[in-house]
């Protein structure tokens, strides 16, 4: 078990290395660490060209990870995820060739866009990591993350995911646009797409399951347990949700906060991790009710009322 | 199967007539008929307008047809506009022979030969059994059913089952609905074919198996995937093959439900060798157990071989499977019932089902029940549309109302009236709430509610007395417009009308089908009840129905600046000879439009109205007044209709009104010449109608029907000269028209002379004498209401002996006493009219409003009346006390009318309450919902903070600096940090003390004492 100095200066190196395609977003590749620590997959929701694909590949790069992207249209089957069996006219018999779910870390470009068979495809390969095609099992390569975006203006053409398949998405992070200066740190550099290709690594995977394992190990104390469960609690009792939360959230946010926690150089969880994380992790799982979706509520006004409402161990 | 050959029964069933739209067209029927005040017309506008509405609602309801199933199941039709319903053929069926059957409706009962007949009355069902003869097994059709419709009115629903006892099959068949009008009647002719439908629309995915040496082009390669050998597809161009249809009687094991899936695909084997005969392919027909093998091929009359072998096979379980060839030149399509497998948690077994398999591909066998049933079902199907499809008219209606309420507006604003500005904003709002309701998807009961409602609602605002529309509507709709807000937006706060929608973008099915409340409709739809009195009004005003003035364009009518102050108008009517004759004193019998009268000035207070009726300027021998004849100019009016003079015509030799004459009292002009008799002129346009009661006795009364006062909402008016007379002005004798010498007639008349003389004693001006005289008879006498008092001599001895009599007593008395000293004077009877309606401007005419009062005529100034009677000066407090022919409480009924009239001159008050109202409403639920959401305060629990931290936080509380619960302690101490001098220790002694806290450690001495310091620092 590595202690925390050498975790936090891994950490700070991928961040650093990160930072050097995503300008400006800290908060945001914090975050993405934290999902990626705490073996949960990203939701990167934003409008187009706020640098989503950059920060999923860079984090790929830094940590020596292999890296894939897939980008969904609405004709896209999930034999192209997948694989398929392949009829070799030769020998008569049917071998099966991956898909590009078989990687490490998957972009998943415009999740929305495909039709729920594909989607759910996918989805299944992330709970389950693990896909069968014409009744025969493959193992996902470990570790395996999935970084999905959406837009979230476009709903003409789109399959909004349901609730059931959001839930599994651990961290739904929203990128914005950067601030000024970033902004023009931007343009000077004007960067290109093969620039991320050329980040160096800065980590292993290896270092990564290290840091897994930490997260792990990190120490909630019971009135942690004790709030994220009010939380949950307070969001299925009040009449402002319709969906409240599930225990799934609960885990989630547990170990998202356990994440966030070695991510700030700590063994142990402390209240404010869970209140930073419950808009991130939360926020995409439940759904107002009507006299909420009324007011123009959406799920992170929501958390934010349930956060503010509910008390914090002292 | 035992019991010997069945007897197949066709039941149809039919519903009678809805209810409902009999009971609210009935109404506004009766309503008409009524014709209740000026609005007749309206009325009856307003009946038309329910009955379409009925109808576009009927019709709207009935759509096509359904139709389902095979065997045993059921043929849905809908008909509208159905009470008489003649069903006269059967269907298709198996097993039954051709007949016809007939059913009529409530009405007519026909008995053709060799039916059963039903009547059928609303809500009722009828069922008729048509009885075959026993049959040999077999098929036989049956013919057309027909289902015949007539007398445009009501709903009814047909449904027609066909049982047999399952030993015969019916095919699927399709439904065309043919309609053809004749003159009279209306027919839905229902013909059912023989299956269309049947084995699935579109391609049959036909899949065979490669065999060596085939080009793979058309290979199949998901399902070969899933077999693992190659399979090819098979395009319908390359096969008009045949098709081999086997159908297994075998059944592998007992099987639940095996006979009906047995039935299901004994159907459907028939219907695809029906479906592939009439495509034009031959056909192999394989009956597995039976040991049939038909080959059919396509030809008029092909099926009926297969389709008898199908009807007479059954299930046979222990019969082995019919082996069948492989055959390259076929597809094969089989048949057969498959067992259903076991339920879970020990349920038993779910029951069989049939399996149409092609080619040895099971494929959907496009016969389900769940595809065959009625979409309308489903939640958030057809009955989406169906709603979206009323959305639609009820907005238009809508629209329609706001049009007509800005129309309104607008001729308010131009001039006409504050009742219109009333009448307008209220319509408007009303239809403010239609247009609310109508975007939360009404559905058919909505729009049935809201024709429920409507009639009631007319006929309650129409009896509530009220002729005036505005002012009627007006406490009804705001009523249904307050409640139809407060309640549609109480409905939508407590349904999540919002949630389908999200649910439905997220992919999500909707939980449940939108309900839509049945007050929360009626009343949102009521709210359009003002509209359809308007509408009604404006197509009565359009067809110049008099709806009185309180509509329609404002002209200014006659007056020229007449002097209102002085004597009052006077009113050509009839004379009752015998008041008593009459059948009551409350009776209604004269109407009387001020505007006319007035010369156009409305006026409020009730001034009396004198209307004249016969003139007595006669008296004879022996003392009785007469209207004189020969030489005697008629006294009335003459008046030409474009110039032909109309006199009044004599019956007896009292001048009558020759019937009643319809006029628009708006074209009328009155000129007066010099004597102040008045003209009328009228257009030619002029209706000029007689209408055929009132009638004129040989007495000369006028007798009316109080429900035909719609005729008489007119005058014929004769306006008093210009000025009253004054003192200077001078009587005029003139004989013999006024024989001053009445003393020598009767004794009694002798006492009257000297009685006037005595009173004009100091009397100087004619004009002072004619008051001193008349002063002296009130002042004198006692006015009895009614007495046993005649007219005529024998009357007024005893007037001049009692002291006390009639109207009529005074009259004479004072014509007689002011004749004696040389005033020209007559007696005039006819009605004294002192209450005005308010609302309608009108005067209303009792039976014991009979008055008689004295004429003088003064040199050119004319006939100026004179009241003798006492009671004059109280007729205006009498208009006040006098209980109406309703019988209501006038002074509820002044204060009611008050109160509008005092709204109605303020009609901001409706612009502040349109704000107010929606305002007050915001508000009340912006505070309802923050009560919804207190959501219990949950405590986390834990441990509690150990002491020295928590002296800290005391510290901090009493500088103002609280945490909130929801606060962490590092966002806290991020806060208190900025207000107090140690902010950097503070801060690192809160991480100290969490890590502490959430890390299960203990915190170092140095810590704690640098806490105690900072709690003694603070």
């Amino acid at each position: 078990m590595t202690d925390p100095a050498t975790l936090r200066r891994t950490l700070d190196a991928v961040i650093a290395n990160v930072e050097r395609a995503v300008f400006g977003k800290r908060e945001q590749v914090k975050l993405a660490i934290v999902g990626l620590v705490a073996e949960g997959h990203v939701l990167l929701e934003d409008v187009p060209g706020t640098g989503k694909t950059t920060l999923a590949r860079a984090l790929a790069r830094s940590l020596a990870l292999e890296f894939r992207r897939v980008q969904f249209t609405s004709d896209l089957l999930p034999a192209d995820l997948l694989g398929i069996s392949v009829l070799d006219p030769a020998t008569h018999a049917f071998a099966f060739h991956p898909g590009p779910v078989f990687t490490n870390v998957l972009l998943a470009d415009e999740l929305n866009r495909s039709t729920p068979r594909t989607q759910s495809a996918l989805l299944e390969c992330m709970a389950e990591r693990r896909v069968s095609v014409e009744g025969r099992p493959h193992e996902l390569p470990h570790p395996f993350f999935v970084i999905a975006t959406q837009n979230p203006l476009e709903f003409e053409g789109t399959y909004p995911l349901p609730e059931s398949q959001l839930d599994r998405f651990m961290l739904r992070i929203e990128m914005g646009y950067p601030a000024p200066d970033d902004e023009r740190r931007l343009l000077r550099a004007r960067p290109s797409s093969t620039d991320v290709d050329a980040l160096p690594a800065v980590a292993t995977a290896a270092d990564l399951a290290s840091l897994v394992a930490a997260a792990r190990a990190v120490r909630v104390d019971p009135s942690i347990e004790d709030y994220v469960l009010a939380l949950l609690d307070g969001s299925r009792r009040s009449r402002r949700f319709h969906l409240g939360l599930s225990p799934r959230a609960g885990v989630a946010l547990t170990r998202a906060a356990q994440a966030s926690a070695i991510v700030e150089g700590r063994d142990f969880v402390l209240p404010d991790d869970v209140k930073r994380l419950s808009v991130p992790v939360l926020a995409h799982r439940v759904v107002g009710a009507a006299t909420a979706a009324g007011d123009g509520a959406d799920g992170v006004e929501l958390v934010e009322e349930l956060v503010s409402r509910t008390a914090v161990p002292a | 199967m035992n019991a010997g050959p069945p007897r197949p029964r066709l039941r149809i069933r039919l519903t009678g007539p809805s209810r409902a739209l009999l009971s609210f067209a009935l109404p506004g029927i009766l309503w008409t008929w009524l014709g209740a005040g000026p609005f007749g017309g309206a009325a009856a506008a307003l009946a038309v307008a329910l009955v379409a509405s009925a109808a576009a609602w009927a019709w709207l309801h009935a759509r096509g047809l359904r139709v389902r199933g095979p065997s045993g199941a059921e043929v849905t039709a809908r008909a509208a506009w159905v009470t008489d319903v003649e069903v006269t053929q059967t269907s298709r069926f198996f097993g039954a022979r051709d007949l016809a059957l007939r059913m009529t409706g409530p009405d007519r009962v026909s008995a053709p030969r060799g039916a059963t007949v039903a009547r059928i009355g609303p809500r009722e069902t009828a069922a008729v059994e048509v009885r075959c003869p026993p049959l040999r097994r077999g098929v036989h059709p049956l013919g057309v059913l027909e289902l015949t419709t007539s007398a445009p009115v009501g709903l009814v629903e047909a449904r027609i089952e066909a049982t047999c006892d399952g030993q015969v099959v019916a095919l699927p068949r399709t439904g065309r609905l043919r309609l053809r009008r004749s003159t009279r009647e209306l027919r839905r002719k229902l013909t059912v074919g023989a299956g269309r439908r049947g084995a699935p629309e579109g391609d049959v995915d036909s899949l065979r198996e490669w065999r060596p040496g085939e080009s793979l082009r058309a290979a199949h390669w998901r399902h070969s995937a899933r077999r693992g050998r190659v399979l090819l597809r098979e395009f319908r161009s390359d096969a008009l093959r045949p098709i081999h249809v086997v159908l297994r009687t075998d059944i592998g094991g007992r099987a639940n439900g095996a006979s009906p899936a047995f039935e299901e695909a004994v159907t459907l084997a028939a219907t695809l060798v029906d479906r592939h005969l009439r495509d034009g392919r031959q056909v192999r027909l394989t009956i597995g157990g039976h040991g049939t093998s038909l080959r059919c091929r396509p030809g008029p009359r092909a099926t009926a071989p297969a389709l008898h072998a199908l009807a007479k096979c059954d299930l046979r379980p222990g019969s082995a499977a019919p082996a069948i060839p492989p055959s390259r030149d076929e597809t094969l399509a089989v048949v057969r019932v498959e067992p259903g497998g076991e339920l879970p948690r020990g349920r038993g077994q779910a029951p069989a089902r049939c399996v149409l398999e092609i080619d040895g591909v099971a494929v959907p066998s496009g016969l389900d029940r769940a595809d065959a049933a009625a979409p309308s079902r489903a939640p958030g199907g057809a009955g989406d549309e169906a709603a979206r499809s009323f959305r639609r008219p009820l907005a238009c209606v809508a629209a329609v109302s706001v049009a007509l309420g800005l129309w309104l507006l607008w001729s308010a604003i131009r001039g006409a009236g504050a009742d219109d500005l009333f009448a307008g904003g209220v319509v408007v709002a009303a239809a403010g709430a239609v247009l609310w309701g109508a975007r939360k998807r009404p559905g058919r009961a909505d729009l049935a509610r809201v024709l429920w409602v409507a009639p009631f609602a007319a006929i309650g605002t129409f009896t509530s007395g009220a002729q005036s529309a505005g002012a009627a509507a007006l406490p009804v709709a705001v009523l249904l417009l307050l409640a139809g807000l407060g309640l549609d937006s109480a409905w939508a706060a407590a349904t999540p009308a919002a949630l389908p929608a999200a649910r439905r973008r997220r992919g999500l099915p909707e939980s449940r089908p939108p309900a839509a409340t049945p007050l929360r409709s009626a009343f949102a739809g009521a709210a359009l009840f003002p509209a359809a009195i308007l509408l009604c009004l404006l197509l009565a005003s359009l067809f110049e129905a008099p709806v009185g003035t309180a509509f329609g364009p404002k002209r200014q009518s006659g007056g020229e600046g007449a002097d209102r102050s002085g004597p009052a108008a006077f009113v050509i009517g009839a004379r009752p000879t015998d008041p008593r004759s009459l059948d009551s004193e409350d009776e209604t019998i004269l109407l009387i439009d001020v505007a006319v009268s007035r010369g156009g000035a409305r006026t409020r207070s009730p001034a009396p109205l004198y209307m004249r009726g016969a003139v007595h300027s006669d008296l004879d021998r022996d003392g009785n007044w007469t209207t004189s004849a020969g030489g005697l100019r008629p006294l009335g009016a003459t008046f030409t209709i474009d110039g032909n003079p109309n006199i009044w015509r004599s019956v007896g030799d009292v001048p009558t009104a020759l019937g009643a004459y319809l006029l628009d009292v708006e074209q009328v002009r009155i000129e007066h010449d010099a004597t102040g008799l008045g003209v009328l002129h009228a257009p030619a346009s002029t209706t000029a109608v007689s209408a055929p009661a009132p009638h004129v006795t040989e007495d000369g009364m006028l007798l009316t029907d109080s429900r035909r006062l719609a005729t008489f909402g007119y005058a014929l008016v004769v306006l008093p000269p210009a000025a009253a007379p004054s003192a200077t002005d001078r009587t005029r004798a003139r004989r013999p028209f006024l024989p001053l010498d009445v003393a020598d007639r009767h004794p009694a008349f002798a006492a009257l002379r000297d009685e006037a003389r005595d009173a004009t004693r100091r009397s100087t001006t004619d004009l002072a004498r004619v008051k001193s005289v008349l002063e002296r008879v009130r002042s004198t006498r006692i006015y009895e209401r009614t007495g046993e008092s005649l007219p005529g001599p024998a009357g007024l001895a005893a007037f001049v002996r009692d002291g006390r009599g009639t109207c009529v007593q005074f009259a004479e008395a004072g014509a007689l006493m002011l004749r004696s000293i040389g005033v020209p004077a007559r007696v005039v009877h006819g009605f004294l009219l002192s209450r005005i309606d308010p609302v309608t401007k009108t005067y209303r005419g009792f039976a014991r409003n009979y008055h008689a009062w004295i004429e003088v005529e003064f040199d050119g100034v004319g006939w100026v009346p004179f009241d003798g009677t006492p009671a004059a000066e109280d007729a205006e407090e009498d208009a006040r006390n006098a209980a109406s022919a309703a019988d209501e409480d006038p002074a509820e009924r002044t204060r009611f009318l008050d109160v509008a009239a005092w709204l109605a001159a303020r009609p901001w008050l409706f612009a502040i309450s349109a704000l107010v109202l929606p305002v007050a409403f915001l508000l009340a639920r912006a505070l309802l919902r923050r009560r919804a959401f207190r959501s219990d305060a949950v405590s986390a629990g834990g441990a509690a903070p150990d002491a020295d931290w928590s002296r800290i936080v005391e510290r901090l509380a009493a500088l103002g600096l609280r945490r909130a619960p929801s606060e962490t302690m590092c966002e806290f101490a991020d806060r208190a940090a900025a207000r107090i001098a140690s902010g950097t220790e503070l801060l690192r002694l809160a991480a100290r003390q969490q890590e502490a806290r959430f890390g299960d450690r203990a915190l170092a001495e140095s810590d704690r004492a640098s806490i105690r310091a900072l709690a003694a620092s603070i």
